[in-house]
């Protein structure tokens, strides 16, 4: 269990993190989601104490927390980072990365095998990671953190570089390491991903951390209460505003529109079906708000 | 913690800039195996023909004087007559012994000769040493001929008492372990010291290339540094690898000699001509030993310096520039007799040379009865120690961290 207390951290006048007080459970999946910049990887750098908070404190499981060197050891024996792609050892092989974190968390040297299996990454992984793509490299990186098995494990754009197959291979793994009652924190920018298989998923404001559910009611339940609409006609808009005052649109930057419906009733579903089937809207879900539409809704980018 | 030291070994004998010091090294070791070893030509040497023409030169001067009058003949000349008539017999016995191959008689002879030799040169204006002392910007020329004459004296009379193979290459200092001991009193070991720097100036700052894999490794940051200490230490032994191709090969050439052949240890007044308390013989295994021994000190000392530098500055160049001073910082008030004014056995650059120092050569060149191996051995174990408590308290700091 992560204990994060009244953390702050400013550079110069900018707050990145202001005042943020939140706990992690085990077993949980957590998602930050937030542009650059706005303190993610700041979030956590802290956790990692790689970067010492202006105030406030990071617990573990209660009661240990950075106070010394040695409790800093202690901590990440059980609380890891998934490494950057561009820190790998260009002369070494992938395999001898995952040595090197197989040996330095003392983990199952049989996870090695296993995590290059599941990975796919048998055909690559005994040549120097200098030779290796984007993608190989970030599945590396990937691999280096399943098989060091922390009981935290943290991941800073995890999915990045990788294509749809490796993102559901990743995606299918991690489920199995929150099975296995691991925390795991990922801040991502692949918004459709996170929303999959986050328990919860918070967006950053003003170095503040925000839960979903707090910006959207329900958001983490599979109810049906929003109506997707793509490239939605003005008048349309405008003739659905005048039959039903009650559904509130909003329009984003991506041409999507969203109407919010106050209940999912099957009446009021129906009857909005026939209405743009009427209108020729032909292209609509039914459903919920999407984390890509929070995140241009949160980051005010409706037009 | 293992598995943190291998990992650090893999890399640092993995490391394209150790790599190349590595193989330079093994290069010049072969050279100097190869060209420069066989080559070599000491200036006192076994040579009948030198022996020869010198003593029918005197023998000549002799035949002719004791027919004449010697108190017609002007004083040098009386003096030269009855110098050579004992030094000839010297002469005779050595080339006697050197055609019936008698190497023990040789070297006795050879003792007395030099000591005799010594004797009429250093306190004679008009006599002197082999010509090839005498070369430009030899001051003490003079002093050096003595010094090596004293120093030839001694060998040759360990010789006289030596149970084991002696040989012409053995009295030349041509063996493969008489080469090592030549060359650690010479520039050997500030190569090995420049080495170990140069190894181990990367040893921490290295791993700011590769932060985000290294810091969260729980290991703590002290320990970090002693397995990089560790993984240096090993390196720059390592450094004797490539030496060890050059010592086969001159061994092959020239015989490797033996452990228990002489290494004199001069005393300051070593050259109080007669007086044979003022040099202790040691072994060569015992000259090896201790030189080994201060050498291995210094590479912790400049490993030390490096990862006190790397903490507190986190540059290379720093390191580069810190350590050069360290080796180099004797050149700043190294001057012959300066022993006699200053107390330069109190600062650990002084034991630099660590082949003179144990042979006790800088005791002689510095005037100072005082720079001593065992005092070196202290001095330099006191830095490295004092460097590496500084460094691991740094280290210890809540705030410190050794890769940002």
């Amino acid at each position: 269990m992560i204990a994060i207390e009244n953390i702050t951290v400013q550079f110069a006048d900018k707050k990145v993190l202001n005042d943020i007080s939140i706990k992690f459970e085990q077993g949980e999946m957590i998602g930050l989601v937030a542009p650059n910049g706005t303190g993610k990887s700041t979030l956590m750098n802290v956790i990692m104490n790689y970067l010492q908070p202006t105030s406030g404190k990071v617990s573990f499981n209660g009661n240990l927390s950075y106070s010394s060197k040695s409790n800093e050891v202690r901590i990440h024996e059980f609380v890891s980072m998934m490494p950057d792609q561009s820190d790998l050892y260009n002369h070494l092989s992938g395999r001898a990365h995952l040595k090197m974190f197989a040996t330095m968390w003392k983990s199952d040297p049989k996870l090695i095998d296993e995590t290059i299996e599941a990975l796919n990454m048998g055909h690559y992984v005994n040549k120097k990671t200098g030779t290796y793509s984007l993608g190989m490299r970030q599945r590396l990186c990937f691999a280096m953190q399943i098989v060091a098995n922390t009981e935290i494990m943290m991941m800073d754009e995890v999915m990045n570089g990788l294509d749809p197959n490796n993102i559901e291979v990743i995606s299918k793994i991690l489920m199995k390491k929150k099975a296995e009652g691991k925390m795991i924190i990922i801040a991502s920018h692949l918004l459709d991903n996170l929303e999959k298989y986050a328990d919860r998923i918070f967006l950053f404001n003003d170095g503040k951390l925000v839960d979903t559910n707090e910006i959207i009611e329900g958001f983490s339940q599979a109810k049906i209460k929003t109506v997707r609409v793509k490239n939605m006609e003005e008048s349309v808009k405008a003739l659905l505003k005048e039959k039903y005052p009650i559904i509130e649109q909003q329009t984003l930057v991506t041409d999507m529109t969203l109407l919010h419906l106050p209940r999912s009733e099957p009446m009021l579903l129906s009857e909005l079906t026939e209405f743009l089937v009427d209108n020729n809207v032909m292209d609509f879900a039914f459903g919920k708000v999407t984390l890509n539409d929070l995140y241009a809704l949160y980051y005010h980018e409706v037009v | 913690m293992y598995g943190y030291f291998k990992f650090e070994l893999k890399q640092f004998f993995t490391n394209k800039k150790n790599l190349a010091i590595y193989f330079l090294l093994a290069f010049a070791a072969l050279f100097y195996a190869f060209k420069i070893a066989p080559a070599y030509d000491p200036i006192e040497k076994v040579d009948r023909e030198e022996i020869e023409a010198r003593y029918l030169t005197r023998q000549e001067f002799i035949d002719d004087l004791s027919k004449r009058n010697l108190r017609e003949i002007h004083p040098t000349s009386v003096r030269a007559y009855y110098d050579f008539a004992d030094i000839n017999p010297l002469d005779k016995a050595r080339m006697d012994a050197l055609d019936a191959n008698d190497l023990k008689k040789y070297a006795e002879v050879t003792s007395d000769w030099y000591i005799q030799m010594n004797y009429l040169t250093f306190y004679n204006e008009n006599l002197f040493y082999n010509d090839r002392y005498y070369v430009a910007d030899r001051e003490f020329a003079n002093v050096e001929g003595a010094l090596n004459a004293m120093d030839q004296h001694f060998r040759y009379g360990a010789f006289n008492e030596a149970n084991y193979e002696l040989s012409i290459g053995v009295f030349e200092q041509r063996t493969a372990l008489q080469t090592f001991e030549r060359l650690l009193k010479g520039p050997l070991p500030l190569i090995l010291i420049i080495c170990t720097l140069l190894l181990a100036i990367d040893i921490v700052t290295k791993d700011r290339r590769h932060p985000s894999v290294l810091k969260g490794f729980p290991i703590a940051d002290w320990k970090k540094l002693l397995m990089k200490i560790g993984v240096a230490f090993i390196g720059s032994i390592a450094l004797f690898v490539p030496l060890l191709i050059g010592f086969m090969i001159i061994g092959a050439q020239s015989g490797f000699g033996h452990l228990k052949l002489p290494s004199p240890e001069y005393a300051l007044n070593f050259m109080q001509i007669g007086n044979e308390s003022l040099a202790n013989m040691m072994t060569l295994g015992m000259f090896l030993g201790r030189s080994l021994s201060l050498l291995i000190v210094w590479f912790i000392v400049i490993i030390n310096v490096v990862v006190l530098c790397s903490v507190l500055f986190r540059q290379e160049m720093v390191n580069l520039a810190v350590g050069l001073f360290v080796i180099f910082g004797e050149k700043f008030y190294m001057n012959r007799g300066i022993g006699y004014f200053w107390e330069v056995e109190k600062v650990p650059t002084t034991y630099i040379h660590v082949g003179k120092v144990v042979s006790s050569y800088q005791n002689y060149f510095l005037g100072s009865e005082n720079v001593d191996y065992q005092l070196g051995l202290l001095l330099l174990s006191i830095c490295a120690v004092v460097l590496l408590v500084i460094a691991l308290l740094i280290s210890l700091n809540k705030r410190f961290k050794l890769v940002k």
